[in-house]
């Protein structure tokens, strides 16, 4: 009998957080309401790696970014004689009135006592240091400026600490390393933010500062954890499970006929699979997971349903995307081979 | 520009708060600096015993001014 196909498609399929479904595929899912996220990863001095809403690119050149030195493999942005600026063209924080700034930093020698701007957006927002202290200052409505200032932070050199500043329509929050440091309440904020502007990093021109892991986003969340969760594209290995149905029990499943529309999330080890075949539609998944070309050497697999899970893996910065497929199936004869009657003599 | 600074004793629970009509230095005012509209330009220090905040220009030393700070249970 000529094998059967069977297409893989997505709309019952059941996916973990992380993943999203969009017309016949299934994607990494972006972080909700990113406005700005640099990660400061690329070695050239003249470029950084950005992401804004699910879009990746590398600005580089053009001024954007000024003397901004990228220090061995882990890189981050460090200050020099001038203000390092960003200036993330297209990108729209127009209508919105609250927002989310965090952002690694480390300063190596003691601060002179004066307010230090860290990150500044003109008019808009200021995070900076004073001593030992952290200092935010968000404008309320009437255009003042609300400076929120820690006490008894007790911040040290030569440790990265994680800077976060909330600010929501009526309150303004900051925390760092994830603790609560000060917080007010203000007037209701600026809503006008602008559309394109720049934005200050280390403004205070300490040659001794760094920066790393800048997640800028258009809406309060009040914890926001540094590096991998909270790259564009997760590493948390978010699932899908989709299960198909022959029609018919103890169909033969054939892997080494499973093939995707593209393939190249594949081939680059961002998508791995696991199946599990039965008559009964309990999936059970165990053992490593497995690149499409191990799959396909599985061998055959049996039963009225094949079950398959795709596990997404990225380093965080690129997205994977799951295409529509198919695999291969026939059925079996399990009617037993008609055995000749065995004749017994009668004595 | 007003500004309204909110010092923040997160272990003692108490907040205090200063609003300065106008922050500018009267020896730099007239230089490259300005008006100085930044707060990178000003050191600052506040006391909370005594409830007040001192603030100096950074470029010439000088004292900006004494405020004394109001008790605040937002």
């Amino acid at each position: 009998m000529a094998n059967l196909e069977k297409m893989i498609r997505y709309d019952q399929a059941v996916m973990e957080e992380g993943l999203i479904q969009s017309d016949t595929t299934i994607k990494m899912a972006g972080v909700n309401n990113l406005y700005l996220l640099c990660h400061f990863e690329t070695a050239n001095q003249s470029s950084f790696d950005l992401h804004y809403g699910d879009k990746y690119g590398v600005i580089s050149g053009g001024g954007l970014i000024s003397q901004a030195p990228f220090l061995g493999k882990n890189l981050y942005m460090s200050a020099n004689k001038s203000p390092n600026c960003l200036a993330p063209y297209d990108l729209d924080l127009g209508g919105i009135n609250q927002l989310s700034i965090a952002f690694a930093v480390k300063v190596d020698v003691q601060w002179d006592g004066s307010f230090k701007n860290l990150l500044k957006r003109s008019s808009k927002f200021i995070i900076g240091n004073n001593t030992t202290n952290l200092f935010a200052t968000a404008y309320d409505s009437s255009g003042t400026a609300v400076t929120i200032v820690t006490s008894g932070l007790g911040l040290t050199w030569d440790t990265w600490y994680w800077v976060n500043f909330v600010i929501s329509p009526e309150h303004i929050y900051l925390y760092c390393n994830n603790v609560l440091v000060a917080d007010s309440v203000i007037d209701g904020i600026l809503e006008d933010w602008g559309i394109v502007d720049f934005i200050h990093i280390l403004e205070s021109r300490l040659r001794t500062t760094y920066i790393d892991e800048l997640i800028i986003r258009k809406e309060a969340v009040q914890i926001l954890k540094p590096t991998s969760p909270f790259k564009p594209y997760s590493q948390d290995l978010p699932k899908a499970e989709v299960s198909l149905d022959a029609g018919f029990d103890n169909a033969l499943w054939l892997p080494n006929e499973l093939g995707f529309l593209d393939e190249t999330d594949f081939n680059n080890e961002g998508i791995k699979i696991r199946v599990d075949a039965d008559n009964d539609n309990t999936a059970d998944f165990s053992g490593d997971l497995l690149s499409l070309e191990q799959t396909r050497n599985l061998g055959t697999r049996s039963g009225k349903y094949l079950h398959l899970e795709f596990s997404f893996i990225s380093d965080g910065n690129a997205q994977r995307i799951l295409y529509p497929g198919k695999v291969g199936l026939k059925s079996q004869c399990l009617i037993q081979p008609r055995r000749e009657p065995e004749l017994i003599p009668r004595f | 520009m007003k500004k309204k600074f909110v010092f923040v004793d997160q272990g003692a629970g108490r907040k205090f708060q200063v609003l300065i009509e106008q922050l500018s230095c009267p020896v730099c005012i007239e230089d490259e600096l300005g008006d100085l509209p930044d707060l990178s330009r000003f050191r600052g220090n506040f006391d909370f015993d005594s409830r007040i905040f001192q603030i100096d220009c950074v470029n010439c030393g000088r004292r900006i001014g004494d405020y004394l700070a109001q008790e605040t249970g937002d």
